[in-house]
């Protein structure tokens, strides 16, 4: 089976920019020839949302299955005056209060991430989940953060002796900022407590800054909705050349899709932060 | 079992994932009949050549039973016309390699979501739409959309999935209503106002026969509830044109190669706006009024797709159809009598109870009968609805 992990490419990622369909279809067609053309049996493509691209090929035979949600927050419509004003005046004194708590003693601001940092902070995050550190690989984070740095935006937390303690690594591609990495020194904050106010923080730099969608990613879905951001579901979508095999796939998804929604966190993820 | 192995036996064999009109209809038809079933009702295992209790969600072990039954004897086509069951139809004629509704279309009808984002890729009206799984998330994409607003299962019976909400306790409550947890997703969609109308089709080798368009009537308080159903549906020919044209389009975006389907399309100000598409035929008594106008039997019509025959056509005996739903707005001990079918026309009318006098009713049980006229005069339904006296005695605890 021949996959590709979109990391969000086929969506306002590096891949094809916001709204050129076209070109994701292009990509679709590139992947189905390739794995014609190494025997591949199978092929599809992981994180489609729940967009024009998914519904192509929901409508072209894929089987799919709904594994994973992201949460955007549209960013054209209010300042950030007006955004926290909209929000339930009770929640808002939460929100806030857990914001202030988790500042303390840190600086929240947009700044350069280098990849050294990156890669600890990831790192410490994803042990400290019990998540193997080769989903996000040390070579893979630094060409990440090497190729994509013109268009990198990462909201970062610094203690106060200057050392970067938390990050949201993010990269923005025609108005869409994606929070995609998440790091933490997780020695000094085992439950990500700066992340309200760095969550606050990267919600009023898109709406002061020309982003027309800030992506937050994946996990913590009750934060990120308390925040208002609004769940685009994520599809695997696969597909053979022949029919009873896409009818196999189809059956797995379904199966997949289940387990999926039967557990409140998804497929085998403990807890993430971005 | 009877008409195992016998020789001589020619028939073509059909399986049937559930279903007593389909097995009906199969034996009518003259084709070898094997049930899938769980469990399968005694009256219709004695009509079934081959009648199987298996658990119907166990796809693989049914894939395993359908094989051994085909290397027995082969068989020909599966079919199926239960939402609940299409997916698992489907499924077993793809691997089977039969005839049969692509899938993927089953798939993407049997979840609204894969639904609607199929239609708008290609460019056709959905209702706007926002996926949530909490009150909170329900409330904040209602009021993005603008009350009033329908809440929906993405998944599950259509009707009885959908409530249709005015304010935002009302979308609380019917989070709360409607939430399960084998798939907590809920729809919020915006309410398309505009006629709605019913089409009935048939799709063969990827080409869709419109068989049939009626308006609809239905009442958007609380859950949705079917009131009637017209025919003709008082569509100029351009606009009954485009609608058709339409929903054709819209199958050919979800995937139908071979099946039957009913549809529901609302005429918005700025264009047909799809509500629903199921790859069955429809509930109620439409199928009858379908074949009363059209010559075709929607469940016949799938057997004749599924085996790759000729659409089998009577000539349609009526050319004006009003369909009646029984409702009750207020509780209480219903009271009729069913001797008001005096007419001798033809088709005769038809007035069907699924309550007897003396059971008691509510507002919420939704369709209570049909009444049928076939007349095109309008005052045969009001003489037929008037003759049948029906009526509500509230009991005394109960206010309307």
């Amino acid at each position: 089976m021949l996959l590709a992990h979109s990391l969000a490419g086929l969506h306002g990622g590096p891949l094809v920019l916001p709204g050129h369909q076209p070109a994701a279809q292009a990509l679709v067609a590139g992947l189905e020839r390739t794995a014609r053309s190494l025997g591949a049996w199978a092929w599809g493509v992981a994180n489609v949302p729940a967009d024009g691209m998914a519904g192509r090929l929901l409508g072209a035979g894929y089987a799919a299955a709904h594994v994973a949600t992201a949460y955007r927050l549209d960013t054209t419509k209010a300042t950030p005056e007006d955004y926290w004003a909209a929000m339930p005046r009770r929640r808002r004194g939460k929100v806030r209060r857990e914001q202030r708590l988790g500042a303390r003693e840190l600086t929240i601001a947009e700044g350069g991430l280098d990849e050294d940092t990156l890669v600890r902070l990831t790192h410490d995050l994803l042990r400290e989940h019990d998540t193997p550190t080769d989903v996000l690989p040390d070579p893979f984070l630094r060409a990440v953060s090497r190729r994509l740095r013109p268009y990198g935006r990462a909201t970062i937390a610094t203690g106060e002796g200057g050392e970067i303690v938390a990050a949201f690594a993010g990269w923005e591609f025609a108005g869409e900022w994606s929070m995609w990495i998440a790091g933490l020194r997780t020695g000094r904050y085992p439950a990500f407590e700066p992340y309200h106010a760095m969550l606050a923080h990267t919600i009023e730099a898109a709406l002061t800054s020309g982003t027309r969608v800030l992506n937050l990613g994946r996990g913590n879905a009750s934060v990120k909705a308390r925040y208002g951001a609004v769940g685009t579901p994520l599809y695997l979508a696969l597909k053979s050349d022949d029919r009873r095999d896409t009818a196999l796939l189809h059956a797995w998804c379904r199966r997949l899709e289940a387990r999926s929604h039967a557990s409140p966190h998804g497929l085998a993820v403990s807890s993430r932060c971005c | 079992m009877p008409g195992w192995d016998e020789d001589g036996d020619h028939r073509p064999t059909v399986v049937s994932v559930s279903g007593r009109r389909v097995v009906d209809v199969m034996v009518e038809a003259g084709v070898r009949t094997i049930l899938f079933d769980d469990p399968t009702p005694l009256d219709l295992a004695c009509v079934a050549d081959v009648p199987v209790d298996l658990d119907l969600d166990d796809w693989s072990a049914a894939e395993s039973v359908l094989r051994r039954l085909h290397h027995q004897r082969p068989i020909d086509a599966v079919i199926g016309v239960y939402d609940l069951r299409l997916p698992l139809t489907a499924y077993l004629a793809a691997r089977l390699g039969v005839r049969g509704l692509s899938l993927a279309a089953t798939m993407n009808c049997n979840d609204k979501l894969r639904m609607r984002l199929a239609l708008r890729a290609a460019a056709l009206g959905v209702p706007d739409h926002v996926v949530v799984a909490e009150p909170g998330e329900a409330q904040a994409a209602a009021l993005r959309l603008g009350y009033p607003v329908l809440v929906k299962k993405v998944t599950g019976a259509a009707g009885a999935g959908t409530l249709v909400c005015r304010d935002p306790r009302q979308v609380k409550d019917a989070v709360t209503a409607l939430h399960d947890e084998t798939d907590p997703r809920l729809l919020v969609e915006a309410y398309v106002d505009g006629p709605e109308y019913a089409i009935q089709s048939v799709t063969r080798d990827s080409i869709t026969e419109v068989i049939s368009v009626l308006a609809q009537h239905s009442a958007m308080d609380g859950r949705p509830v079917e009131l009637g159903y017209d025919f003709p549906a008082g569509l100029d020919e351009s606009r009954e044109f485009d609608l058709r044209r339409f929903v054709a389009a819209a199958l050919e975006a979800l995937g139908f190669d071979h099946g039957i389907a009913h549809t529901q399309v609302r005429l918005s100000l700025t264009g047909p706006v799809l509500i629903n598409v199921s790859a069955r035929p429809p509930g109620g008594r439409l199928c009858e009024i379908t074949e009363a106008v059209s010559g075709v039997d929607m469940v016949r019509a799938a057997l004749d797709v599924a085996l790759g025959a000729p659409l089998g056509r009577r000539a349609p005996v009526a050319d004006h159809v009003r369909y009646r739903c029984v409702t009750f707005d207020q509780a209480g001990t219903v009271n009729y009598d069913i001797g008001a079918l005096t007419e001798g026309a033809a088709p005769a009318p038809v007035i069907s109870m699924d309550v007897h006098p003396g059971d008691h009713v509510s507002p919420e049980g939704g369709v209570y009968g049909r009444i049928i006229s076939y007349d095109g005069d309008p005052v045969s339904l009001e003489r037929l609805t008037d003759a049948l006296s029906l009526s509500v005695r509230p009991h005394p605890s109960e206010g309307r």
